[in-house]
């Protein structure tokens, strides 16, 4: 199978049922003729029995005015006449019998809630009216040589029966109908409103019978009357070609026909329309395949464009480092990208917060968010420095906009974008921090050049004054009556308080000369501490700079631990920031001091603290023999500002300036150990070689 | 109900006040023992052996009328007048004569009662309710030809009369069919008097029996056996002027037939007569029109 078949196909699928359609229109027409033919049949019948039941109805009614002239009322009146019963004297009350019967039969016969009859009217031989019950005196003349007289205007039907006594006639019965109902209830025309069901006389006048059988025109109704039973006609286009049946009213000459509207009969024109539309339906079907499969593909190919470009759009919002959010009027979010969540601390997926008030993702804590007003105002809401509070209480500090968004089928709405600061704050307060260092080692520095002047000539004039005194000492003890040399002083020490003074003046000297010479190494660690070389990184000795950092802070934990030093001398010079590091050594030293004191332990307790080599790194750890840290805590306490000492002793900067600096200024790494109770260990690794700082 | 009570028992305060003189009427014992009791006869279709009937049927609107119940008390032709008067009543020629003590078992007697003179002397009637005329009535047979009616009534019953000669005729004394009230005793003619039974009805079956040649037979009856006997009797013509049926009453109760009469005109004037009429005898009207002329309905 090529490619090409394949996309041929469907016009293949398509000229197949092309076929298979006009296969099934062959075989449906086929059908239809069969079913016209029936249906003509059962339309001839249906009009033939129509005439049947009303043949039958008048022969009933033949049957009933022969019975009624035979019947025992006509027949007591005519016997007692027949006795020479007078009027006045009994007659009347059998002709009065006979009226009764009459009136009855009016009454009670009725077709539905009509009544039949209009009136009954006897006449005896000579011809007078003797009885008459007509309602309205309206009574169509009988034929001559027929029972049956149709008033075709007022759709009157009058039967004449004879009436006789003992073989002779006596008079005529006549029965007078209303033909009206009797057509509405015998011969229901069907549901469909153009059927109509005509009568007609034998001389062909239309038997008005009202509104269910409107006039027909005089042509069409000469057409009916000479047309034969059981045949369907076609009338003429002037008279709105209706379909015609008629039949012949059995025992009478009446013609009954029904019309029916010429489409309930298929004929040339309408199967010429129906095998035009059927004939064009395949063909357009396949037209129809056609154009819906290239809109199909054309749709596809959208579609697949619109699906990347929904899915770039995504990617790109999931992977800015702003988290952005789409709520609606009634702040409820619509849509909000994945940094949204990760920056507010929620897991899940994005799709779980749509449709929830936006504070299920953020909220300003201490003010009225602006997303309202923004969205109610169209005005553009922009802070940079904002703290945020995700649903689980975390403060996370902030920049952020809110920018309403206008679309005229959504509504009005507000794009709400916000970044994490977090670390741009901690830079910010490191480089405070950073700058406040720096200014107090220039203080420093300068303070302790001053004093290292002063300090220098003090040590060279002890050192001279030491000297001379060691002379003017061996001068004196030369002496031997040492009372002659203080005799001529006015007010002469006794010679006790001057051998104390010979003893003791230098050793005092020599401990000013020691003091002095303290004083010089604190001034010079401190102008290396201040000044560890310059800004840039550079080669450090580690052991001097612990060492360093030791004497400055030396009055931190001089009453309270003592010092233990294990250092490398081979330790390799180590590139790196020698200021910054001098400030990471002085935060873990001074950090170990608090701990032994805080830890309730007898003091003067151990600082330990070590260097070695390790691979390309310098490692140097920090022992105390403080109660450790609770492991608890031991994953937060590199964590900016988070503490556990009270309130004026530390800020919870310490530690997380140690990592900084470590971790993302040199590359190293910083780790906290120890056994809990028995104290902390810091374990600081630098690389020896300069390392790129790392981005965090 | 009630609210009739309350008028008629006011309405007989005010006798009793405006009319000191006066004894009770028949009307207060009615409202008295709240019951009308109605004396009636099966004859025809005024009173039938089912229990309705026209004057059934006017009797018991009356009793409604009146607010009090309503009995039927069925009796005969020979003793509905001594039910009524509590005396047998015995006709010396015009003459008549109340005998003995007996029960009084009604209020009134309407049963296509005949409003004739000898009756009026013992009774009260009310307004005519009815018209009738006794006919001469023979077997199909009979070789007599019936009257062909001359226009004038009294010509008419001449010659009704005259066909009888010597001949059998049934009749029925006491009732509307008793000779004496016709003229017919003392003319020669073989009266034979009904007497197995007090029914009217039984004339026709017994004149039919052979019992007689000819037979009495009053219009009520004769034109309900007409159909019923129709080719085997025949009217030969007319033995009285046109008569008139009514509600007979005691003399003691004047005021009881005076309220009958304003119920009569009542029901008239509101159609309930005319139905009942037409229900009951719906051809009389042909044949007796100059009663409804004489007394219209409206």
């Amino acid at each position: 199978m090529n490619r090409d078949w394949w996309i041929k196909f469907p016009i293949f699928l398509a000229i197949f049922f092309c076929l298979y359609a006009y296969g099934l229109i062959h075989n449906s027409l086929s059908t239809y003729a069969q079913l016209k033919e029936k249906e003509e049949a059962r339309i001839v019948a249906e009009n033939a029995q129509r005439a049947d039941t009303f043949g039958d109805y008048l022969r009933e009614e033949r049957r009933f005015a022969a019975e009624l002239a035979r019947g025992p009322e006509l027949g007591n009146f005519l016997a007692n006449r027949a006795l020479g019963m007078s009027l006045q004297y009994g007659l009347q009350s059998s002709l009065d019998a006979v009226a009764e019967a009459f009136l009855r039969a009016m009454s009670e016969r009725k077709i539905g809630d009509e009544a039949l009859y209009t009136g009954f009217v006897f006449r005896d031989a000579s011809g007078a009216t003797l009885v008459d019950t007509r309602l309205d005196r309206t009574l169509a003349t009988p034929a001559t040589g027929s029972d049956l007289t149709i008033d075709p205007e007022r759709a009157l039907a009058t039967l004449v029966a004879p009436v006789a006594y003992r073989g002779v006639n006596e008079g005529l019965l006549m029965v007078s109908s209303d033909l009206a109902p009797l057509l509405r209830f015998l011969l229901p025309a069907p549901d469909t409103a153009p059927y109509r069901v005509i009568l007609l006389t034998p001389e062909g006048h239309q038997v008005k019978t009202s509104a269910m059988s409107p006039d027909l025109t005089a042509p069409l109704l000469k057409k009916i009357s000479q047309m034969a039973d059981g045949r369907i006609e076609i009338a003429p286009e002037s008279e709105g070609r209706p379909a015609i049946i008629r039949h012949t009213v059995p025992g009478t000459r009446l013609i009954l026909a029904s019309l029916l509207p010429e489409t309930s009969l298929s004929d040339s024109q309408r199967d010429q329309g129906f095998l035009l539309i059927a004939g064009l339906f395949p063909p357009l079907v396949l037209l129809a395949t056609l154009l819906f499969e290239r809109m199909r593909r054309r749709n596809a190919k959208n579609e697949l464009a619109l699906r990347a470009s929904r899915l770039r759009l995504m990617a790109i919002s999931d992977n800015l480092f702003e988290g952005i959010a789409l709520i609606d009027e009634q702040g409820r979010i619509a849509f909000v990208n994945r940094p949204a969540l990760r920056i507010m601390g929620i897991s899940g997926e994005p799709k779980d917060l749509v449709g929830s008030p936006i504070e299920a993702l953020l909220q300003l804590p201490k003010q009225n968010a602006p997303w309202h007003a923004a969205i109610a105002r169209g005005e553009t809401v922009i802070d940079g420095d904002a703290v945020l509070t995700s649903p689980n209480g975390q403060e996370i500090a902030a920049a952020y906009g809110c920018t309403p968004l206008m679309d005229a089928e959504q509504g009005t709405s507000a794009i709400i974008s916000f970044r994490d600061i977090s670390a741009l704050k901690r830079a910010q307060f490191e480089t405070l921090q950073s700058a406040r260092l720096v200014s107090i080692g220039q203080l420093a520095a300068g303070i302790a050049h001053e004093i290292n002047t002063p300090a220098q000539y003090i040590g060279d004039n002890l050192a001279y004054i030491e000297d001379s005194l060691k002379l003017l000492c061996a001068i004196i003890e030369s002496v031997p009556d040492k009372a002659v040399l203080l005799a001529g002083l006015e007010n002469p020490p006794s010679l006790k308080k001057l051998d104390f003074m010979l003893k003791e003046l230098p050793p005092a000297l020599r401990d000013s000369r020691d003091g002095v010479a303290q004083i010089a190494r604190i001034v010079s660690s401190m102008k290396e501490f201040s000044h560890p070389g310059s800004s840039e990184h550079g080669d450090t000795d580690i052991n001097r700079a612990i060492e360093n950092t030791l004497a400055v802070s030396r009055n931190a934990w001089k009453n309270l631990a003592e010092v233990e030093r294990d250092f490398d001398p081979t330790l390799p010079m180590v590139c790196c920031h020698g200021g910054e590091i001098n400030q990471v050594l002085l935060n873990l030293i001074l950090n170990a001091a608090q701990a032994i004191e805080s830890s309730g332990k007898p003091l003067p307790g151990r600082i330990n603290i070590s260097t070695r080599q390790s691979n390309d790194a310098v490692e140097i750890r920090i022992t105390d023999s403080g109660n450790g840290i609770p492991a608890a805590i031991r994953d937060r306490i590199f964590d900016p500002f988070f503490t556990t000492k009270s309130v004026g002793k530390g800020s919870g900067q310490g530690l997380a300036i140690c990592r900084n600096v470590v971790v993302v200024k040199h590359g190293g790494t910083i780790e906290a150990g120890g056994i809990e109770g028995e104290g902390a260990c810091f374990t600081v690794r630098l690389p020896i070689e300069a390392s790129l700082p790392v981005e965090e | 109900m009630k609210a009739v009570k309350l008028f008629w028992a006011a309405l007989l305060l005010l006798n009793t006040v405006t009319i000191t003189s006066s004894r009770a009427d028949d009307l207060d014992d009615v409202l008295a023992k709240g019951e009308l009791r109605h004396l009636g006869i099966a004859y025809a279709n005024f009173v039938t052996g089912a229990g309705d009937g026209l004057d059934v049927e006017i009797i018991q609107g009356f009793a409604r009328q009146l607010g009090v119940k309503y009995t039927l008390v069925r009796t005969d032709f020979y003793s509905v007048v001594r039910d009524l008067l509590g005396k047998d009543v015995l006709r010396k020629g015009d003459d008549i004569e109340l005998s003995g003590d007996f029960p009084i078992r009604g209020d009134l007697i309407a049963s296509g009662f005949t409003m004739l003179p000898w009756r009026s002397k013992i009774v009260l009637f009310s307004e005519p309710t009815f018209p009738s005329q006794v006919w001469l009535v023979a077997p199909a047979s009979s070789p007599l030809g019936p009257t062909a009616g001359s226009g004038v009534l009294a010509r008419d019953i001449e010659e009704t009369k005259g066909k009888i000669g010597s001949r059998s005729l049934l009749v029925m004394e006491r009732t509307c069919l008793d000779p004496a009230n016709y003229a017919l005793k003392g003319r020669g003619i073989d009266l034979h008097a009904y007497t197995r039974s007090s029914n009217l009805n039984e004339m026709v079956p017994a004149l039919l029996n052979g019992d007689a040649e000819l037979t009495l037979l009053d219009v009520p009856d004769a034109i309900l056996d007409l159909r019923k006997w129709a080719g085997k009797i025949k009217v030969l013509g007319p033995v009285s002027d046109e008569q008139e049926l009514a509600v007979a009453f005691r003399h003691s109760g004047a005021r009881l037939r005076d309220a009958f009469n304003s119920y009569l005109q009542a029901i008239k004037a509101d159609g309930r007569y005319d139905a009942l009429i037409d229900k009951y005898y719906p051809g009389i009207r042909n044949t007796l029109p100059n009663f409804f002329i004489k007394h219209p309905s409206h």
